[in-house]
């Protein structure tokens, strides 16, 4: 089968093409770096089917990132390259464009964003611009798909072109000639989305707009998962489930094996979700009853967010705090991906420049950052006993984060490289993509974490059942209690926390302890050990050096956490 | 008339000529790259409080520059 690879600049809508072209659904956002690891899927052209590559994003053939180091390793590899260039940047975008053109890549030019273009007042001759390149060019609309099917049609006719290899300074002015022959702007007022793009960069305006959009999300992230909960899921579990729930717990016995096995055990004569923890009942209601509503707010104001274009103005932002940490404004797009789920956090750290990088932020994300399913229970478990406790978890957590970055800067050798990058304008999203997006993430999340938590709920069981938990506690008992004032039963699901955080939380929630017991609990249990999934992808991105460097900060930190809350709260 | 400054010296809103950049290869790459090169007309559209991070107007698009980054590009402002 041919392949062919998309490559273009960073966010000039590769992921938006390849989506388009091959019916596969991947991620795309409005912020350089959204892909990190080529994708691949296959297209018809014709009769004939053909691979497809999404690359991840690069401005010119020499790399600075892993990312990059990424794209242009895969050119060796592919029959034909779409070059995807943003028609409201051409001249950023034939920067790659020649020097693909250089290499003798048998190739075509995308023109994408060819709407927005106009909109701007910008005006490019396709035809000269062919001529002038020496390939096809074909305006797309990738978000809509206009333009899509003549780009199909012209694959076949990608080609090589007679283009010398120039030193950098020639190969810009001769971008500036070909960019004078074939494009004219009229000029045109500023719009609102403009003016709003540039004073959220400014000192006081942009912290002013950060603050507002930092509350407003997560007071939108609160109330769509609280309403979904409140109107959809409790109702379903306590009308529709239980009753259900509590005939088949009748046919099976109260203290059969199957019993403890499907339903658990009852609290009071009663299935108790939280509590009972058989697979039927724990097993469905923490992923699905508890967690889904927030993993569904979360992806939809982060979704929105991500298109909108207002993460790399964060960046901008805390540019300097960031640099305290030995990062740059960029590496806070990683942690808040975190906020959903740590796994694509840590691979998002790729784009990062330096592997001292790469080390800090994947630590602080996996001690720091809990996941939507994680803050989910502490909000369901903890909220009982008031906002106040979850906002020390909450702070705890914030605070480990930043001064262990501060921390690690200061012991590790090496200086954090400097901020280079590009600032997308302020789009509004398109509702099609989003809901797409947020499907995507949801559907990942269901087929990854359900299964999982249902393990989670079986080995529980069956290491209670066994007496390992209870031999464990034994031995673990001096920490847990002198040190961390929790019950010794605790260790239990520390232990669970290495499959999934929500089982663990769940069964921190069924023992008997105090609201600050808790909170000490939830936070020592966020810091001290990702998650399998996290875990692997640590190993991963790190190697087996660093992830065991990584492990030993997070079991240090979590403990000197965990006894200090515990000091302050007893 | 002004003097020969770096964009972190540049006033918010104003336009400059972009004379050189005292960096190495790679950071004058990636920045030729952002439209930030010799020869150019940029725009600073803002920067954060010191040493905070810049933001200039290049090549149709935006592009933010480290402190340390901006500090290293040195322009002549035009009215």
């Amino acid at each position: 089968m041919k392949r062919i690879l998309l490559m273009g600049n960073p966010n000039v809508g590769k992921s938006a093409v390849f989506s388009r072209l091959t019916g596969a659904r991947v991620i795309s956002s409005n912020y350089p770096g959204t892909t990190v690891e080529f994708t691949q899927g296959v297209m018809n052209i014709g009769e004939e089917k053909a691979l497809l590559i999404d690359v991840p994003g690069a401005y010119d053939l020499e790399a600075t990132s892993q990312a990059e180091a990424i794209a242009i390793g895969m050119l060796r590899e592919g029959d034909v390259v779409i070059n995807v260039v943003d028609a409201t940047n051409l001249e950023r975008g034939l920067g790659l464009t020649l020097r693909l053109l250089e290499k003798k890549t048998r190739m075509l030019v995308a023109l994408n964003m060819w709407d927005e273009a106009r909109h701007k007042g910008i005006a490019i001759d396709v035809a000269k611009l062919e001529s002038a390149l020496g390939v096809p060019v074909v305006p797309i609309v990738a978000i809509s798909g206009e333009g899509i099917k003549a780009l199909v049609v012209r694959i076949p006719e990608a080609r090589a072109a007679d283009v010398p290899e120039r030193p950098e300074a020639v190969h810009w002015a001769e971008i500036g000639r070909i960019v004078a022959a074939t494009q004219s702007v009229t000029h045109r007022h500023r719009t609102f989305l403009e003016a709003l793009g540039d004073a959220s960069v400014r000192p006081f305006a942009g912290i002013f707009i950060a603050a507002l959009i930092m509350i407003a999300s997560f007071g939108a992230v609160r109330f769509i998962g609280e309403t979904l909960i409140g109107a959809l899921c409790e109702p379903l579990f306590e009308g529709l489930w239980k009753p259900l729930m509590m005939r088949l717990s009748q046919a099976l016995r109260p203290g059969s094996l199957l019993h403890g096995i499907v339903i658990g055990k009852l609290v009071d004569g009663d299935v108790d979700f939280v509590q009972s923890f058989g697979l039927l009942t724990t097993g469905l209601f923490v992923p699905l009853g508890m967690v889904l509503p927030y993993v569904f707010s979360f992806y939809v104001v982060l979704g929105f967010l991500e298109d909108f274009g207002y993460l790399p103005r964060l960046a901008v932002l805390l540019d300097t705090m960031m640099h305290r940490m030995g990062l740059h404004g960029w590496a806070i797009i990683p942690s808040l991906l975190g906020l959903g789920c740590n796994v694509p956090g840590i691979l998002a750290i790729r784009i990062l420049e330096t592997r001292r990088e790469r080390f800090i932020a994947a630590t602080i994300i996996s001690i720091g950052v809990p996941c939507a399913a994680l803050q989910a229970m502490i909000w369901g478990l903890l909220g009982r006993h008031g906002g106040r406790y979850v906002l020390i978890v909450y702070g705890t957590l914030f605070l480990a984060w930043a001064v262990l970055g501060r921390f690690l800067n200061l012991v590790l050798k090496g200086r954090s490289p400097e901020l280079i990058m590009e600032i997308p304008p302020y789009r509004l999203p398109s509702p099609r993509v989003l809901a797409r997006k947020v499907w995507m993430r949801m559907a990942a999340f269901l087929r990854e974490a359900v299964p999982v938590v249902m393990l989670g709920v079986l080995i529980v069981n069956a290491l209670y059942f066994l007496g390992v938990f209870d031999a464990v506690a034994e031995w673990t008992a001096p920490v847990m209690t002198r040190v961390l004032g929790l019950p010794k039963e605790a260790v239990a699901a520390m232990a669970v926390g290495f499959l999934r955080k929500d089982v663990a939380v769940g069964m921190l929630g069924a023992l008997d302890m105090t609201a600050g017991q808790l909170t000490v609990a939830v936070t020592v249990l966020a810091m001290f050990f990702p998650c399998i999934a996290s875990f692997v992808v640590l190993w991963k991105e790190l190697g087996w050096a660093d992830l065991g460097r990584s492990v030993l900060l997070m079991l240090a930190s979590s403990l000197a956490v965990g006894a200090a809350l515990n000091a302050v709260l007893r | 008339m002004q003097a020969h400054t770096s964009l972190v010296e540049l006033n918010a809103g104003q336009a400059a000529e972009v004379l050189k950049i005292r960096g190495g290869y790679g950071i004058q790459r990636r920045l030729q790259a952002l439209g930030i090169r010799p020869g150019a007309i940029v725009r600073k559209v803002s920067a954060a409080l010191r040493p905070g991070a810049v933001v200039v107007a290049a090549a149709g698009g935006q592009a933010a520059l480290g402190y340390g980054v901006a500090r290293k590009v040195i322009v002549e402002g035009r009215p």
